[in-house]
This record gives structure tokens, sequence and C-alpha cells, in this order.
């Protein structure tokens, strides 16, 4: 259960202002893509919906509860990154259930849901191995499978497909889709891949910092 | 460069690489051989480039003439804390100016940098009052504080910080979408990925703290403190000259452990070196 | 209880005090605090103690302290020893900085060739490197007595040596080759990176164009590999003006003062003729040439460096 919404935020750095006060309400269970030209502002939205850039003004809400002041680890999120940021130093098991490891998750449930999000990906065969021995499409998804371990009801996810091929992005955008349909996650993603767009329940369109339009696919 | 050489050029290259090799090697192996030599050899005409005698007599001389020994654990203990207490510190510095916003940042990192604009020479005399008055002369903590936290450290912690600018900004976001605050980040995450700088680094603070020489011969006076490179000279007879055996018996007890471990590990070393020379 | 009942409920309408920026504030000045503590202690107050002593007489065997303004610069200035321990260090320092360069160069070079054995080689060039530096200097001092292991290769071949250590002229050549010797491996390995550093399209754009090998060299490696040389040259500059160890056991700064370079001069005056005072202003002349070399250097840079990262 995750919805999210968006009151009057604005960003500024130093004098700059470069949010204008954005509205936006994301129901539970959907899966909406922000797009816009670069700079208009639409990554640095996800990323203090996240918890990684400060809000200067304005409220944004997870399921009622006001997270401004929030880290990102007491908002119940996961994200995924372009370059998939990947421990490089873990395996991809170890890299899954990093997270939970730290918040005293027993080890048989860390196992128990590394290899169910393992098996969702179709990554039961890589657990072992160390991101540097996987294709980049391998890497996107294991960031994928480290999110949906993680179990949050909200995924964010930052240009997920720019990194890869045409039809690796494919495969991932099946994946994602996926995790909003038969999870019942809510998904929010940055993106300008086209492929992305048309699977989206709705597309919420930013220029130079404010809202321009929103489109629904029903 | 770079392109296949004719079959005439490489017995230059190697010829050429070969003679300039032997004032680099020869004097090893010339420490090495003498320091087995009777007495009697060591100066012998023509010289004997492989030892036709060898007498092992002089090695126990070294511990009979000095406390070795326990010069030599003081040169061990002390690399090794400065080692360790320099990779860490450095380690933390260097993270926090290359990752962490916090204000006067910058200013702070000019601050820092002044320690290698300022040889440990210029300030040794004030040094040596400071400890005076800490009641710390004549013991191993100048050896230890000072390069841990002084001027010596400040390379370090330059070299650790250009690392930790190159590593991917959304390794860390990810860490604190996961859950860690920043210590919990650092230790668990940068430390772990930081290990080929902080192998040249240990590599070099090593070397530079078992080559120390002015620190020792200003703040100890007892043989029983001595470190290894003050020890060395210590060998002399009644006249002031130098008993040449024992010595270079002492410089390859010294030198050959070093040696061995680079061989072993000359890989690290070397593209250790390369990594923060080129960066720095 | 009033207090705390107050601060509970309230707590949800302010802001709490322990923002992101606030911890990473406390933990940026945490992390930093052993190192910024350090240099304060152990480089910056004594830096400015320097300074304070070097405007008193402070004999250390007298137990003399006293105030005496600049009469110490005077007698600096004044100082029928300091022409030449100054010659002694700039000859030294220069000799030093142009056979080391040109070495390194030559062997970073040969050692970028594709040949077998060139790891071999490189780890040997390297090996001085990691001999303990006084060990060292006692091995070569023992091949550069009289009756050393030198002259007796030279006798081999029917040359009579000079008693290296003990004319002026060899004596210096001898500090500044066994000097070059030891260190020249790090400055080798830092050109060799620059030179695998430089694309390999460039020569081959070169070689279609059908430049000659040394213009190659002249006109793509060395403008490529200018900041390496700018950044080793300043660091063998500075390593050179802080000498020691060889001079104290090759040569105790002599024959006569000719190879009395300004450290060890220092030294000299502050601990072996207890002149804390004199040797705090000598402090000063070391800490003021190596800051203007630093800061030519850094102005050289922007003429002189053609590429940058």
């Amino acid at each position: 259960m995750a919805s999210v919404t968006f009151s009057d935020v604005k960003k500024s750095y130093g004098n700059v202002e470069v949010i204008h006060g954005v509205d936006i309400g994301i129901a539970d269970g959907e899966f909406v893509v922000l797009v816009g030209p670069s700079g208009c502002g639409k990554s640095t939205l996800l990323r203090m919906l996240a918890g990684l850039e400060t809000i200067t003004a304005g409220t944004v809400e997870i399921d009622g509860l006001v997270v401004n002041e929030l880290e990102p680890k007491q908002r119940d999120i996961a994200m995924v990154f372009q370059n998939y940021a990947l421990y490089p130093h873990m395996t991809v098991a170890t890299n899954m259930g990093f997270s939970l490891e730290h918040r005293r998750t027993p080890k048989a449930e860390i196992a128990q849901r590394v290899e169910w999000a393992a098996g969702i990906l179709g990554l039961t065969d890589y657990l072992d191995r160390y991101p540097r021995e996987l294709s980049g499409g391998q890497r996107q998804r294991v960031a994928v499978a480290r999110a949906l371990a993680n179990s949050p009801d909200l995924i964010l996810a930052d240009e997920p497909t720019a990194s890869l091929d045409r039809n690796t992005a494919d495969r991932l955008i099946d994946d994602l889709a996926s995790l909003t349909r038969l999870h019942n996650r809510t998904l929010i993603a940055v993106s300008h891949d086209y492929a992305l767009l048309s699977r989206m329940d709705r597309i919420v369109d930013l220029a130079d910092g404010a809202l321009t339009g929103e489109t629904g696919h029903g | 460069m770079k392109t296949d050489l004719s079959p005439r050029m490489k017995v230059v290259v190697y010829g050429l690489m070969t003679v300039l090799l032997i004032p680099f090697v020869f004097p090893t192996w010339w420490m090495v051989t003498s320091s087995i030599k009777p007495i009697s050899d060591i100066f012998a005409f023509p010289p004997e480039i492989i030892p036709s005698r060898v007498d092992l007599s002089t090695y126990s001389r070294v511990f009979e003439l000095q406390p070795f020994g326990r010069q030599y654990w003081n040169s061990a203990y002390i690399a090794a804390l400065v080692t360790a207490g320099t990779m860490l510190f450095s380690a933390m510095a260097g993270y926090a100016f290359a990752r962490i916003r916090f204000p006067c940042a910058n200013a702070l990192f000019m601050v820092v940098l002044v320690g290698l604009l300022i040889p440990a020479e210029v300030t040794i005399v004030p040094l040596f009052q400071m400890f005076l008055g800490w009641d710390m002369i004549n013991t191993h903590w100048p050896l230890v504080l000072v390069p841990v936290f002084g001027a010596p450290s400040v390379f370090a912690t330059f070299v650790m910080r250009q690392f930790f600018i190159a590593l991917p900004k959304e390794l860390e976001e990810a860490a604190r979408v996961d859950g860690l605050g920043r210590f919990r980040i650092f230790w668990t995450i940068a430390l772990p990925l930081a290990r080929p700088a902080l192998g040249a680094v240990g590599i070099f603070t090593f070397l530079h703290s078992w080559n120390l020489y002015l620190e020792p011969i200003v703040f100890l006076s007892s043989p029983e403190l001595f470190t290894l490179p003050q020890a060395l000279t210590q060998f002399t007879d009644a006249y002031g000259g130098a008993m040449w055996n024992v010595q270079l018996a002492a410089a390859t007890m010294t030198a050959v452990p070093v040696l061995i471990v680079f061989v072993i590990a000359q890989r690290q070393f070397v593209e250790g070196l390369a990594h923060t020379g080129l960066k720095g | 209880m009033n207090v705390a009942a107050r601060s509970t409920t309230g707590k949800p309408h302010k802001r709490a005090f322990w923002t992101m920026e606030r911890r990473d504030t406390l933990a940026g000045y945490l992390f930093i605090a052993p190192q910024l503590i350090g240099v304060v202690t152990f480089v910056l107050i004594p830096l400015g103690l320097v300074f304070w002593y070097s405007l008193h007489e402070w004999n250390v065997l007298a137990q003399t302290f006293r105030f005496q303004g600049l009469a110490n610069y005077e007698a600096l200035l004044n100082d029928p020893g300091l022409p030449q321990v100054l010659g002694a260090t700039a000859v030294f320092s220069l000799g030093l900085v142009v056979f080391n360069m040109a070495l390194a160069l030559l062997l970073a070079v040969l050692l970028d060739q594709k040949l077998k054995g060139i790891a071999v080689y490189r780890t040997l060039f390297f090996s001085p490197v990691v001999v303990s530096l006084v060990a060292w200097t006692i091995v070569w001092s023992f091949l550069l007595q009289n009756n050393g292991g030198i002259n007796a290769l030279l006798a081999l071949v029917g040359i009579e040596g000079p008693n290296w250590l003990r004319g002026s002229a060899t004596a210096m050549t001898s500090v500044v080759v066994v000097q070059v010797f030891k260190n020249v491996g790090l400055n080798m390995i830092l050109f060799l990176a620059a030179l695998q550093g430089v694309p390999r399209e460039l020569y081959e754009a070169a070689r279609v164009d059908g430049t000659p090998a040394w213009m190659q060299f002249t006109r793509i490696t060395m403008p490529m590999i200018s900041p390496t040389i700018l950044l080793t040259s300043i660091i063998t500059i500075v390593g050179s003006l802080q000498v020691f160890a060889q001079i104290a056991v090759l040569t105790q700064g002599g024959p006569g003062m000719s190879t009395t370079v300004l450290v060890y001069y220092l030294y000299q005056q502050a601990f072996q003729f207890h002149k804390f005072g004199y040797g705090a202003t000598l402090s000063i002349l070391l800490f003021l040439i190596v800051a203007v070399l630093t800061f030519a250097q850094w102005q050289m840079r922007r003429r002189l460096v053609f590429y940058e990262n």
C-alpha cells in the first residue's frame, strides 16, 4: 500500500529555484513515469521523494505521512539507479540482502526473500557471482531484484533503461510492469524511453520545474 | 613507441637495460655477499663477486654489539602502528573531504594541504621543544604521533581523497536508501572499495617509517630505544672506524626482509604507486 | 514532567533537529578531526614557533633564551658558511633533479617496449626503493672507500680511481648518484604509467602521417606526459632539499663543507652546536625556499603543461 502526494513542492539551490511548486497525486499500485527534457527537474523530484535531496518548500507525503524530514531508510522505499549502483565488492545475493542484513532481519528470512526476488527476475543461477561478472542487463535486473527483496511498497527508478540496449531494456520493462501488476507495488520512474512510456498507467510531463501535462493510459 | 622492435633494436634495448641495471642491483648483491665473507676477504683484490669462503659469525656479533633484536622490534612495531594509524585517519579525512558536504570543507582542506608544503625538517626544532615539554623525549611517541597526524600523513589524505572523489555517487545513495548512516557507508562500502589506494598508502607509509633517520637521532638517545636506521650507524670500533662486516650484516638483516616482501607483492607496490602518482 | 510532555506532543510540528545536513556536518567534522588537529599541532603551531624562536638568542647548553629581534637574520646574512651551504644545496638539488628525471625517463621509455621479461627488469630497477635508506647508503659508503669495491673494479681494468668521498667534487657527485639510484625507480614508474596513458591512436595517426619516431616523442609523448614530469619534478626537488641520512652517513657534510646542504647545516647548528635560535632561522630559510619553488612550479604549470585530464 503506497500512495504518494506532492503538494506545492519547490526546490532551490542557493537563490536559484529549479522546481516551482509541483502538485502530483499518485495512487496505490500505479505505474507512473515522469518525463521531460533533461534538466527539467524530474530527477530532482524523484530524489526528493527518495530523501536524497532536501525539500525547499511544500510537502511530500507517502501514505498520508509527511516525509520531508525523514531519512531515506525511514520512508520504506527502494530505488533503482541508471548505473545500477551495485556494490562491486559483494555478490549478487549479498547485494540483494544487504539492506535487510543490517536491519537485523533473521538470516533465514533474508535467504528466503533473496531467493524469491531472484526467482521473479530470473537471477537464481547468478546469486554467487559478483556484479563485474554480469552483463549490463543482468546487473540492472539485480538492482530491481534488490529493490524487490526489501519488499517496500514504493519502488523508484531513475532512468532504469538508459544504460541498456533495446532488447534488454524491453525485458526490464516487462519485469517492472509485472511488479506493479502481480506484486502490487507502486512504481515511479524517470525516463525518456518511449517503450517504457507505452507501458505506463500515467505519464507526468514536466518542463522547467513545473508540471505541464498528464496522460493517462487507463 | 609501442611498435614491435626490429631484432637488432631488441638486442640494443636488452643490452642497454642490462648495463644500466648494474648500479641498481650490484650494491644489494655486494651487501649480502660481503656480510658473509670473513673480515680478511672483504677488501680482497681482485674483488670476490662470489664469496670463496663463508663466515656467518659476523651475524652473531651484530647482536653482541647492540641490542639489535630489541632495535628490530622497535622499528617493526613503530612502523606497524604508523601504517595502521595513517591508513585509518587518512582514509577518514580523505573520505570526508571527498564525499561529505559540510561548512568550510574547502578552507579546512587548504589548511591540511599546508602540510604538503612543509618538510618535516623545518619543524624539527620546535617539535623537539614540544615533546620535551610533554616529557616524551627519548620515547617512541614522537616517531608515532608526528607521522600519523602530522605532515607525512597529509600526502596519504590527499591520495585517499583523490580516490574517493572517483567513487560513483550512486553507490552511496543506494546505501542510504538501504538505510546506512555515514559511518556505516564509510566502513562497509567506501573503505572496502578503497583497497587499492589503501594498499599503496600502507606500503609507502611503512617504507617511510622504516627509513626514518633524522627524527630518531634527534628524539632518541638510549640504544635499547633506537630504530634500525639509527642502529646501523652505531657499529664502529674504538677509534670510530666503521666495522664494515658487522654493519653490512646488520644492513642485510634490515633490507632483505622488505626486499623479499617486495618481490612477492611487487605488483601491488608498482601498480599502487602508479595509481596514486597519476591521480596525485 | 511538564517539559517532557510538551516536547513529545510538540514533536510532530517541529523540524527535527538532527536533519541530514546537520548529521553530515557532524560526521564531516568528526572524520577530519584527527587529521586537522594533527596538522595544527604538529605542523602549523611548530611553524609559528619556528618563527618565534628565530627572533631569539637561544643556546640550550648556556640556557639562554632572550628576545633579540632580527639579530639571527642579520647573523644569517653575515654567516660566512652560508654561501657555501646554499651553493652545495643548489648543486645537489639541481644535479639530483636533472640526473633523476633524465634517467627516469630513459628507463621508462626502455620499459615501455614490448619485450619478453620486461617485468623482471622493472622489478629490479625499482628494488632499491624498498631497500632501507641507511642500509643502501652504508653499502655505497663501503663501495666508495678508497680500497672499496668500485676502485677495485676500476683497478681490474687499469684505472686508478679517486678517493671518492674525500675529494669535494667527487664527494658531491657520489652523494647525488647514491640518491638517484636509490629513488629513481619511483619516478620511472610514474613516467611509465604516463607513457602508457598516452592514447595509442595518437601514435597511429602520426605514423599514418609519416611522422618520424623522434618527432613522435618530442611532439606527442613529451607534451602528453608533461603534467607528470612537472608533478614529479616538484616532488623530487622538495625531496632533494630534505636529504639528510645520506649526507650524515656518507660524508658528514665534508670534506670541508663541500656537501653540507641546508638541512644538514640546520641539524648541526641546532643539535650539535645547540644554537636553537639560529637553527630556527635556518628552518625559516628552508621553508621559504620550498615555498618559493612550489609557487614557481605552479606558475610554470600554466605555460608548460599542454594537456591535462
